[in-house]
């Protein structure tokens, strides 16, 4: 299956072609203010195996538009404001998440780039957190005391596999700031713990010998004392 | 669409995630395979690490402890709200020295230990690397001796620690100070031996220890004046401070603040807080304090504080009184904590409010507070 989308307002075209699609390039997160964030899940034209088409269904459609309502900025001009959200269509961004042939591809068209991403081994419940969360920052940018409550809710709703999971998903798609408050959050689930909890949730083979180990914990037995035993 | 498998985290991530944990964790992570000690002890990763730790900036307290028998110098790091909530338990749980060092300096987290051997006619100098957090220790430096007839009051040597970020070392500075010209002699962490780097002009010195901030070593000094000068005779336009530059290996002079208009009746002290140099003084009724918000910029010399020894309820019957120390100052400079050895207590000072909020006794046999900006750090002591 080819696909070739050609806009002018997405000024890169991008073609694809049957089969895994190996490119990955870099998406540069946006932070821009007041950005219209529209996510399609596009169904695979192709009637390829079927296995594909219960992962379709597994999406969600999500579709997120920010609206008149939704800006919460300080500006009392009721005038002001609507000629912002005009404005915020022209400049809208928006997140197109496919498959093809088993991958999920996320396409960002911005106003000087199109990007394809290739994000594989992530559930779609995450994924769709991962796309809310973009949201709400865009939505929430600037307020710096909602942005932290929403951070620490959402995070407090995951457990640290799920933490370890989207991480490396929006690692892919370099979201930075949900990298940074991943990394602290998982570095936090990990504090006091023992090395062989640590071991076992990075998948980490241990070589070193018993008595290596056991040296090691003899020399420096002060860091293992008060840790958390499971 | 899901995959069954663990995702396996790229080493990016790895590090991004282990550079927020804590230095106690991650010294025991160090034995989860041979891969992690290796990561965990890379200085990209320690300066990375180092670098999400400055956000929590402590404080190491230092003071010698004279209870015992044997007097030695004791260290307890501590957050800036746990001094001042408590100082005296805060201290209570301090790590005390079983050997005789003096705690040169402090610099991301390492603590550099000075130790020494004084003859009759001989003296000697050395170091140590410590880190805290990690608890290693390197072993002795390089000795840098000295006849002690070389030295004659008010030429005396100078010490100070420091970082250079430029080449990212730690350096040692031996102000090799006599009569006719002042050596530079540096050791840097890691070297086994201490390099020659300039030569200045000689200057009564006034303290022993450096201040660091910024990349530079700052001592006070008089290097316009000679070996036969009275102290209640020097202008303030001759007290100066010796500064430094560790990047650029080169020296200046600092003056006083404009505001301080004579010359206080004893030596001032230089201190550091929150990164900038502290100039604290007293004339005959007040303790002032100041700050050079801008290190090198003159007119950045801010009063901190100037308050009355009457207001901080300190009476002291001949003379005056010794001058209190500041141990912390809170987040906003409106909290400052003092130690106060004439009446041995711990003063928590508002500024907002110019009042003492509260007043604190502690232990005899505790004195020469000093307090050092301190952070959590992995730095190794010494070079693999």
């Amino acid at each position: 299956m080819a696909e070739a989308t050609e806009s002018s307002s997405s000024q890169t075209l991008t073609l694809k072609r049957a089969g895994r699609l190996r490119a990955e390039r870099l998406i540069a997160e946006r932070q821009r203010l007041k950005q219209t964030l529209t996510l399609k899940i596009v169904k695979r034209e192709s009637d390829e195996s079927s296995s594909s088409q219960t992962a379709e269904e597994e999406f969600k459609k999500l579709n997120v538009k920010e609206g008149e309502d939704s800006n919460k900025s300080s500006r009392k001009d009721g005038e002001k404001s609507k000629k912002l959200s005009k404005k915020e269509e022209e400049e809208a961004t928006r997140i197109e998440v496919r498959t093809v042939d088993d991958v999920t591809l996320v396409d960002v068209h911005g106003e000087n780039f199109s990007d394809v991403v290739q994000v594989d081994s992530v559930s779609s419940h995450l994924l769709g957190q991962i796309l809310s969360y973009f949201a709400e920052q865009t939505r929430l940018a600037g307020e710096e005391d909602d942005l932290k409550k929403y951070e620490e809710e959402f995070v407090a709703a995951l457990s640290l596999d799920e933490m370890k999971e989207m991480i490396i998903t929006a690692h892919r798609l370099r979201m930075r700031k949900l990298v940074l408050l991943l990394s602290r959050s998982i570095a936090n689930g990990i504090r006091n713990k023992t090395v062989e909890f640590v071991r076992e949730f990075f998948g980490v083979v241990n070589d070193y010998t018993p008595d290596e180990e056991e040296a090691y914990r003899k020399e420096n037995d002060w860091v293992f004392e008060n840790i958390e035993e499971n | 669409m899901c995959s069954q498998h663990d995702p396996v985290l790229p080493q990016e991530l790895f590090v991004e995630i282990l550079s927020w944990v804590s230095v106690k964790d991650l010294m025991r992570f160090r034995c989860v395979s041979k891969w992690w000690n290796y990561l965990l002890s890379d200085p990209t990763f320690i300066k990375l690490h180092l670098q999400r730790s400055s956000k929590n900036t402590e404080i190491l307290l230092t003071f010698r402890d004279y209870e015992n028998d044997q007097s030695r110098y004791c260290v307890t790091p501590c957050t800036v709200q746990g001094l001042i909530e408590n100082p005296s338990s805060t201290i209570d749980a301090c790590h005390r020295f079983s050997h005789d060092y003096t705690i040169l300096g402090v610099c991301n987290g390492l603590v550099c230990l000075q130790d020494s051997y004084r003859g009759d006619e001989y003296e000697e100098y050395w170091v140590r690397f410590w880190n805290p957090a990690t608890r290693l220790m390197s072993e002795n430096s390089p000795h840098i001796g000295f006849r002690s007839n070389d030295y004659n009051y008010p030429y005396l040597f100078m010490l100070g620690f420091g970082y250079n970020d430029w080449s990212d070392t730690y350096h040692v500075v031996f102000l090799d100070n006599q009569p006719q010209k002042m050596e530079v002699r540096v050791h840097s962490l890691g070297d086994t031996c201490w390099r020659n780097i300039i030569t200045c002009p000689p200057s009564p010195s006034l303290s022993l220890h450096g201040a660091y901030v910024s990349g530079t070593l700052n001592w006070l000094a008089l290097p316009m004046l000679s070996s036969g000068y009275r102290w209640e005779t020097v202008t303030v336009d001759e007290l100066l401070i010796f500064s430094y530059d560790l990047r650029n290996e080169t020296y200046s002079y600092l003056c006083m603040p404009d505001g301080l208009l004579e010359v206080p009746p004893e030596v001032p002290v230089l201190e550091i807080f929150k990164g900038c140099l502290c100039l604290c003084h007293q004339n005959k009724t007040h303790f002032v304090v100041w700050v050079m918000r801008d290190f090198g910029v003159k007119n950045s010399w801010t009063q901190l504080l100037n308050v009355s020894y009457e207001h901080l309820q300190i009476h002291v019957l001949h003379g005056f009184p010794t001058l209190p120390v500041i141990l912390c100052v809170s987040e906003n400079d409106e909290i400052i904590l003092l130690g106060n050895y004439d009446g041995m207590e711990f003063i928590l000072y508002n500024t907002r409010d110019s009042r003492i909020d509260r007043c604190e006794h502690f232990n005899e046999g505790k004195l020469y507070f000093y307090s050092y900006d301190y952070v959590q750090s992995l730095i190794m002591p010494y070079r693999n």
